[in-house]
Order: C-alpha cells, then structure tokens, then sequence
C-alpha cells in the first residue's frame, strides 16, 4: 500500500508541477479540455520525468519505430507494454479502479472501451491546437482520442489465383466477392477480431446498395474465417486463399516489403478510418512526456515517422515518403488509393451496434449461439 | 500360514485384522508380495506398536498443524483468485466498476444457454465431443510409447524417450503453423504431394475439420502421457508380469490384468491431466476451428476477454462451467485412486525392474513407435523449421529461398534477451517451487488420509480447472493492489497455483507406487518419519521429481494463456513474444523462435540428464 501512496503523492506532483511549467491552457481548458501542443517548455518538462509508459495494440514493428524515434528526439524512454484488442483497456480500468496509476498513453483500438473509461473518469480531455486544419473528422474521438494513421480497408488477393486485371475488374465493387468461382477460396476475418472486420461488415449494413443479406451471401461462399488477419494473409500468400477481405493497405504494403506474393484493388466503396488512438491517462505517473507522446506525433515530424512503419498519417498535407509506396509506384498494378471510396463509419454508431452486431454478424457467418 | 509384509502394518492391530488382512492381500491385484513365515513375523507387529507409542504425540500435533497450514497457505492462495472469478461472474460489469451491480445475467446466459441455443451451447457440445476423445486417444498413444521405451527391448530407446517429448517444447500456436503449412487442404505441402503423385483434385489431408483439430490435440498431449508414465513404467516390478507369464498369461492378458491395473493412478493422472488441458485449449481450436465455425468453449472465453466486445463478467461465469467439467474429471480420478494401495509396485522386498524380450518383435514395434514419431511429431516440426527459413509461406518448396533472415530479425529485437531470461527464472523458480510444494502436499495427501486433506486434494485442482485467460483475469482482480502487480512475481505465483497440481498427481501416483512398509521396515530400525522420509521415499521418488520438475518446467516455458493478461513491458515471456509476433503475421519469426526455443530447452533437458542425474526414464527402485 505505500507504493501505491508514494505512486499518488508523486503523481499529484508531477500534475501539479505540469500545470506549473509545461502544460498550454487555453479557452478550452475552462470547459475542463486542455490544449496540448508541442513547445519547448513541455518538451522540457517532459524530459525531466525523462520517461513514458505507453500500451499499445498497434503491431510491435510500428511502436518500435515510434519509440525509438520519440528517444532521439527528446531522450525520453518508451516503456512500451502491449496488449492486443481490447485487453489493454481493461487492464488499465483494472489498474485505476483499484488506485494503481501506471499507464500514461493507450494508444488503443477500442473506442467502445475508451467511451466507457472516459464515463469513469480516468482520461485526460484534451484537443490539439488548430485540430480542424489538421485533422480529419473521422481522425480522433473528440476530447478523448486522437490516431495518428489512416486504416483504409482494401480486398487483397492472390496474383497466382487471380491475375491482376481480372481483380481489377472483378472487385470494382464487392460484389465481385460472389463470382461463384471464389466459392470456397475467400477468406473472412471474424467481426469478433477487431476493428477492421466490424467497420467493413457495418459498411455492408448502412449501406443500401449491399445491405445486411450481403453478409450472408458472403457466408454461402463458403469463406474461410479467421480469427485474426495475420493468419489470412500468410494463407493469402501461400495460395491457400485467393482473396482475403477485409485487409489494410498498410500492413498489405508491409507484406509486399517482407516478400509477400500478394496484391490489392479497391472497390466502390471502402471503410478508412482511424483505427487506433492516443488516450492520455487523468492519473498519468508521466503527465508531460505523456502529453509530448500523445501531441508529437501530428506534427510533420512525428507524422514522418509514422510513415517510417509504412503507416498513413492523418496529419493533413503531409508528403508521401513511405518506402512500399515508393517500391510500389515500380509495378504495373498498383495504384493509389482513390479517396473518393472512403466510407468513415460513424463512431457514436459504431459503439452503440457492436454489442448486438457483432453476435449477429457471427450467427450470419455460421456461428450458432 | 504366510503373511505378508504389506500387511504388518494391519496385522498388528489385532489378531482378528490378521486374518482379514491375509485374505485382502490376495485380492489386492498385482500385490505379490514377498513371503515371510509367520513365526519370523510374529514379532515385529510388536515392534512396530511400541514404536508408535514412542512416537510422541507432539509429532502427530505438528504433522496435523503442517497440514492445517498447508490447507491455509494453499486455501488462500486458490481461493483468492478463484473467488475473485466467481464473483465476477455475478456482476453486470467487471469487479471494480462503479456502474457493476450484482446480476444473474451472465449465469443465467452461461448455464440456460447450455438448453435455450445460447452462446454456450454448440461451444460446450464441441468442447465435450472434443475433449474426451482426445483424452483417451491421447492418453492411450501416450502409455503406449512409455511401455515401448520402458518395458521392451525395442532398439533406439533413449532416442525416443527425447523424440516423444519435443512437441511439449514449443506452443501450440506453432504447432499449429507447422500443421498448416503440411496439412491445409488447399496449400499444404502434403496435399501438393498427393496431388502431384496422383492426380487427384481433393486433398489427403484437411486440418481444419473435427479430425484435424483432434489430431493435432492428440499428438499434442500424447507427449504428457508419456511422461507421467514412463517413470511409473520403469519402477514396475517386473516379477509381477513374470509370474503372470508363468501362469500362462500372454503379452495382452499380462498388460490388462497387471500392468495397466498397477499403472492405474499413473493413467489415471494423465488422463485428467489431458482432459483438463483439452478443455481449456483455446490456440488449436480456435485457429483451425475458426474455419469451419467449430468454436469450443474455451475459444469463446478467449474471445470474451480478448476481442470485440469484451464481456468478462461473462467469461468469468462460462470458466465456474469448465470448472464443473473439469471437476467431473477430477471426480472420476478420486475415484479411479481411492484405493491407494491397489497401486503399490514398489515393495520391502527384493526388486527386479526389467523388460519384456519382444524378439523379432522388437523391431515391429521399432516401426511403429518410428512411424508415429514422423508422423505425429517430426513432420509438423520439420514444417516449423522450415517456415523459420522462408521469408513468406508457399506452396511448394523451393531449396534457393531458404534464408535465415528470420532469426536475424529475432535476435535483433529488442525484447529478445528480456523474454529469455524472464522465462527462465518463472520455468526455473515455478518447476522448482511446484516439485518441493508438491513433495509434500503429495506425501500428506497420499500417505495419511483425512478430512482437511481430501479438502487440500480438491483445492489445488480447482485452478487447473478454469481457462487459463479467466484464472489471469481472476489473478488481476485480485492482486493488483499489491505490489506484485506486473511484476515476474505475479507471473510466478499464478504459475504455481496452477500447475502445483500437476506436480502432486505425479508424484502422489508414484508414491501410490512405494509400500507403506519400507517406511514401517524403517521405523522398525528405529528411523524417525523425517529420517524415513529422507532416506527412503525422497530416494525412491528422485526420478519422479526430475520428471515433475521437468513437466513444470516445458508447461511454463510456453504458458501463454495466464501470462497474457498479466504480463507488463518488463515481465515478457518467449511465448508472449511469439504471440505477438503471430498477431502481427510474422510467422517466419515466430517459427525461428520456436526452433530457438527447442534448441534451448533441449540444452537444458540434456545438461539435467547428463550432469544432474535427472532421469525421465525414473529408475525408481534401481
């Protein structure tokens, strides 16, 4: 219990001593929301707690990149802790509900949990400066959550299994899905997998032109289902599958740099949204490099290094340097992403249908119970 | 009249038991007994008396204060997290939360769902039809290779009893790659065979169905049976199966009547053991199953804690109902066991362990033992390997891609090291902590019946009983005030609350094995219960011990189920490595890791049996 005493006592300080010296108020922060932007007295401050504990979902290559980025930047640690899917979430309302402060950034993909956290109490209301010059809509929950990167869902599939005009042709819309040739050779991942699956089937369900007994056409493709993407797209690329929905470019793009032997069209319409966000803990044991970490990263220098991991910043106006682009604009298929497609899913939608969707999405696919 | 010396320990109590006791003792199966006269006896049982009564009633008060204090040190350390599942389970949200109120939803949703067509009931319909198979094809496959390389004159013996055991060392979720790269029915490399030699449009092989699942979950836990047998195998008198052959008794009537009877708290111990772990086994049912809807319960809880949307108050309420089914398997071993002493191998007298002369048999037998290690164990590692030296997975096999760019990779990450060595020191300290714990808790349990430690028995078998995700969450409910929270500390106890219980059923099995009268015969030459226990069980159960530690040791190397929820950026495991180099579609990675890992276990399995004198083979008596 004393650590936990000596945990507060330090944290009140550490707040205490953010207002006081790093920390920009503005008009926003009368209504309770601070204002964080990157200056040198932040940037300061944040170096004297000369650490940050961030959990994380994203893949470990992409927050090894940013660690280690963020380090020579600021000399600031990156005590990075991984939790996949909605564990990260829980832990830490685990961590706070019994007085245990120790994460200071989550940058989670489950906005139904940081919802609910931010009902309790435990995140940080923030904005960034100038935030509708420099972000999307779509790109961040307001005052809670804020995501570096684009995930803009694409339909992969085998070049072996389906040459690269024939896919061209055939997935112009996702209805391509149902040539009875695909029978049995589409892989699905499970809406219960995570955030990319339930955006791309909520699509079919908002959409009149596919509907919810699109889903259940799917199913009577006989799909392979996946519980995670990964394992499809190693099927994908071993020709075990011949199309792979829904998929992501970027981590499409970080396959073809690994070697992958696979490709990638876009249809009519596609889910881009933001996918994972920075949440800064209300009890972060680091309150300014917490801050720094959650802020730095949509500055044009913190967006580069997102796309170091091949990731598409959603910092507006950023030039293109990722290196799979680069190698890509080599080949004969591919092209780039046509924004006029992106379907951004509601988020308020989002977190009120998953409950009851996401079971019936399952049931639609086969799963009984 | 003859008596024998199993019985002075009864026969001395009344002359009334003596007789009773020689009549038992013939129908006690595959009790042959060395035969003393009576007159010679006659003595002794005096003896022994005024022995007893010197023993002072201090003793009996500290032994029954040990065992109270086992009772309560284990009590609190089971029931703290198992409590903190229960009550989860009757919460509307997760313990902790303000909005939480308490609520039979999740009960209700769990239990009625099992008739009503609720997410429970395919999931638990699956896990059973799933599980008991496996359980007696596993257990049976297992037993089969420990008498092959224990009770035969099969050639190539000490290289099987390593062979049989390499799938215990790396996680299942490799397994699982390396059967899908040989056995996927679109892209495996089996299939490709097939297809190429024959023709044929249709694969040989589809790993994800029920029999592929099953396969895979058999080859898998074989492994356990084989090394909770093969030690009891070896410390079987072999006078037993000779006197049977001098009755006329063939190789099969011999094995039914005496050896598997003896054996039976040994298989008893296995098959709860894979019964257990066949329930809770979300990684292979959840990967190959996922394919073909096929989920099981425990894959259902997984996904409860893990994804979307999360609904632990509802994982909670379906781990009390793996509970209950794994305490049906629990139930039937307490009852496969009652009868301790039916299970003695290990008597006062002279001891003879040895084999059987198959003959030409011999290498029949060879053959067959050959064919199931390819089959069910090479290949899927030769797959695994080969994986590790590819940069993507592919149809066909093409020797000019090989690299070894994965391992590279591996060995530059960063958490390399940190995952190494903390898996070491939890292996290390949770195997060590199991087999000294477990020592003890066994020699009480098995030695001196009663109340509190039939109490004691259930206890530690509860945790085994819950998936491994719903014990972690329980595990961080309950102990993240205090500061072992993410620490390795954290990490360590749970794994000795959970797999505590494996280190007493194998160690209780074999000390079902040993006569009460070696220590009666020690205590008559004046030696104290310490002394005894010293010199004469702790000698005889040596090879037990390494083969407990051991079992320990391979579990927690790849534990990933409990370490998942409560690990911190410090506290990474290899397996949480692997897990996440999984989740993040590097396969080629996660399979060098699993080559690493072999190669580091076999080190250490080597080092144990050459320099330490661990011997799996427990030449118990010898």
């Amino acid at each position: 219990m004393q650590t936990i005493d000596r945990r507060g006592v330090l944290g009140l300080a550490a707040s205490a001593l953010a207002i006081g010296s790093g920390i920009r108020s503005s008009s926003a922060a009368s209504e309770g929301i601070e204002t964080i932007d990157v200056t040198p007295a932040l940037i300061s401050a944040a170096q004297r707690e000369g650490k940050v504990v961030v959990r994380y979902s994203s893949p470990v290559d992409e927050m090894a990149q940013m660690s280690e980025a963020f380090y020579k930047r600021f000399n600031i640690t990156v005590q990075a802790d991984r939790k996949v899917g909605v564990l990260g979430t829980q832990q830490f309302a685990t961590e706070e509900r019994a007085g245990r402060h120790i994460m200071d950034v989550n940058y989670s993909a489950d906005p139904t949990g940081i919802k609910d956290l931010a009902e309790e109490g435990y995140y940080l209301r923030f904005t960034l400066p100038d935030l509708e010059a420099k972000l999307d809509k779509a790109a961040y929950l307001p005052t809670l959550g804020y995501c570096p990167k684009w995930t803009e869902v694409v339909i992969s599939y085998n070049p072996s299994a389906i040459p690269h005009e024939r896919a061209r042709e055939l997935f112009k819309t996702w209805n391509g899905l149902l040539d009875p040739a695909l029978k049995g050779k589409i892989g699905l991942n499970e809406p219960a997998g995570g955030g990319v699956p339930f955006a791309t089937y909520l699509m079919f369900y908002r959409n009149p032109q596919y509907g919810k007994e699109f889903l259940a056409k799917l199913a009577a493709q006989r799909p392979r289902l996946y519980p995670g993407s990964a394992q499809a797209r190693e099927d994908l690329g071993a020709g075990a599958i011949s199309v792979f929905i829904p998929n992501w470019e970027s981590i499409a793009m970080i396959g073809v740099l690994r070697g992958d032997k696979t490709a990638w069209t876009y249809p009519d319409i596609a889910p881009a949204f933001a996918n994972t966000y920075f949440c800064i803990s209300k009890n972060a044991p680091n309150p300014n490099a917490a801050r720094l970490f959650a802020a730095w990263f949509f500055t044009p220098e913190g967006a580069a290094v997102m796309q170091l991991a091949q990731a598409k910043p959603t910092l507006k106006n950023q030039p293109e340097m990722r290196t799979a682009v680069a190698e890509l604009k080599k080949t004969d298929w591919w092209r780039p992403y046509p924004e006029e497609i992106r379907w951004i899913p509601d988020t308020d939608d989002w977190i009120k249908s998953s409950d009851t969707l996401i079971p019936e999405m399952r049931r639609t696919l086969g799963w009984r119970g | 009249m003859m008596f024998t010396t199993k019985n002075v320990g009864a026969i001395h109590r009344s002359g009334e038991d003596h007789a009773r006791a020689v009549c038992s003792s013939s129908s006690a199966p595959a009790s042959i007994e060395r035969r003393v006269p009576l007159t010679e006896a006659s003595a002794i049982p005096e003896r022994i008396e005024a022995i007893d009564r010197g023993r002072s009633v201090a003793g009996e008060r500290i032994r029954a204060a040990v065992t109270w204090l086992f009772l309560a040190v284990v009590t609190v350390l089971v029931v703290t997290p198992m409590a903190a599942i229960v009550f989860g389970a009757f919460r509307t949200r997760s313990p902790g939360d303000p909005r939480a109120t308490f609520s039979l939803q999740s009960i209700e949703a769990v239990y009625l769902g099992l008739f009503n067509g609720g997410w429970t009931q395919s999931a638990t319909l699956h896990t059973v039809l799933l599980a008991i198979p496996v359980t007696i094809s596993a257990t049976a496959l297992g037993l089969f290779l420990a008498w092959a390389v224990t009770r035969t004159n099969m050639p190539g013996k000490r290289w099987f009893e390593f062979g049989f055991l390499l799938s215990l060392l790396y996680s299942p979720l490799v397994g699982v790659i390396g059967w899908t790269v040989l056995a996927d029915p679109a892209a495996g490399l089996l299939n490709g065979l097939w297809s190429a030699l024959t023709g044929a449009s249709d694969p040989l092989f589809n790993i994800y169905s029920y029999g592929g699942i099953a396969w895979v979950m058999i080859f898998f836990f074989a492994p356990y049976a084989f090394l909770l047998n093969v030690g009891g195998f070896r410390s079987l008198d072999v006078t037993l199966e000779e006197v049977a052959a001098v009755s006329g008794a063939n190789l099969f009537k011999r094995m039914m009547l005496i050896t598997l009877p003896v054996m039976m708290a040994g298989i008893a111990a296995a098959a709860l053991f894979i019964f257990t772990l066949a329930l809770e086994q979300f990684a292979i049912p959840g990967f190959l199953g996922t394919h073909v809807q096929f989920d099981t319960l425990a894959y259902a809880i997984f996904l409860r804690t893990n994804a979307y949307p999360s609904d632990l108050p509802g994982a909670a309420a379906a781990g009390t109902l793996l509970l209950i089914l794994s305490s049906i398997g629990l139930f039937a071993y307490r009852r496969l066991t009652r009868h301790s002493e039916r299970f003695v191998a290990v008597t006062a007298r002279g001891y003879k362990p040895g084999v059987t002369e198959l003959g030409a048999g011999r290498y029949v037998l060879f053959g067959v033992c050959l064919l199931i290690f390819i089959v069910g164990i090479a290949a899927p590692l030769i797959a695994v390997a080969l994986r590790a030296l590819l940069p993507v997975r592919t149809m066909t096999f093409d020797p000019g891609s090989l690299t070894l760019d994965n391992f590279r990779v591996l060995f530059s990450a960063a958490d390399m090291l940190l995952g190494l060595r903390n898996t070491f020191y939890l292996a290390f300290g949770a195997a060590t902590a199991c087999s000294v714990i477990g020592l003890v808790v066994a020699f009480q349990i098995t030695r001196r019946k009663s109340l509190a430690k039939s109490i004691l028995d259930y206890m530690i078998a509860l945790p085994i009983g819950v998936p491994g995700t719903v014990f972690g969450v329980g595990m961080l409910w309950a102990y993240v005030r205090t500061p072992l929270y993410l620490t390795l500390g954290i990490l360590l106890l749970a794994f000795v609350i959970r797999y505590l219980v494996y280190s007493v059923r194998s160690i209780g099995g074999a000390l079902m094995q040993i006569d009460k009268a070696l220590e009666e015969s020690a205590a008559v030459a004046g030696a104290t219960p310490f002394k005894s226990f010293m010199f004469v069980n702790l000698p005889l159960l040596r090879p037990v011990l390494a083969s407990a530690w051991l079992l320990v040791f391979l579990i927690v190397m790849r534990e990933i189920s409990s370490s998942i929820i409560l690990y911190g950026a410090h506290t990474v495991t290899l397996p949480i490595l692997t897990w996440n180099y999984l989740n993040d579609g590097s396969y080629g990675v996660a399979s060098a890791l699993a080559i690493t890992q072999i190669g580091i276990v076999g080190v250490v399995f080597i080092v144990l049996t050459r320099f330490f004198g661990a011997d799996l083979r427990a030449r118990a008596a010898e």
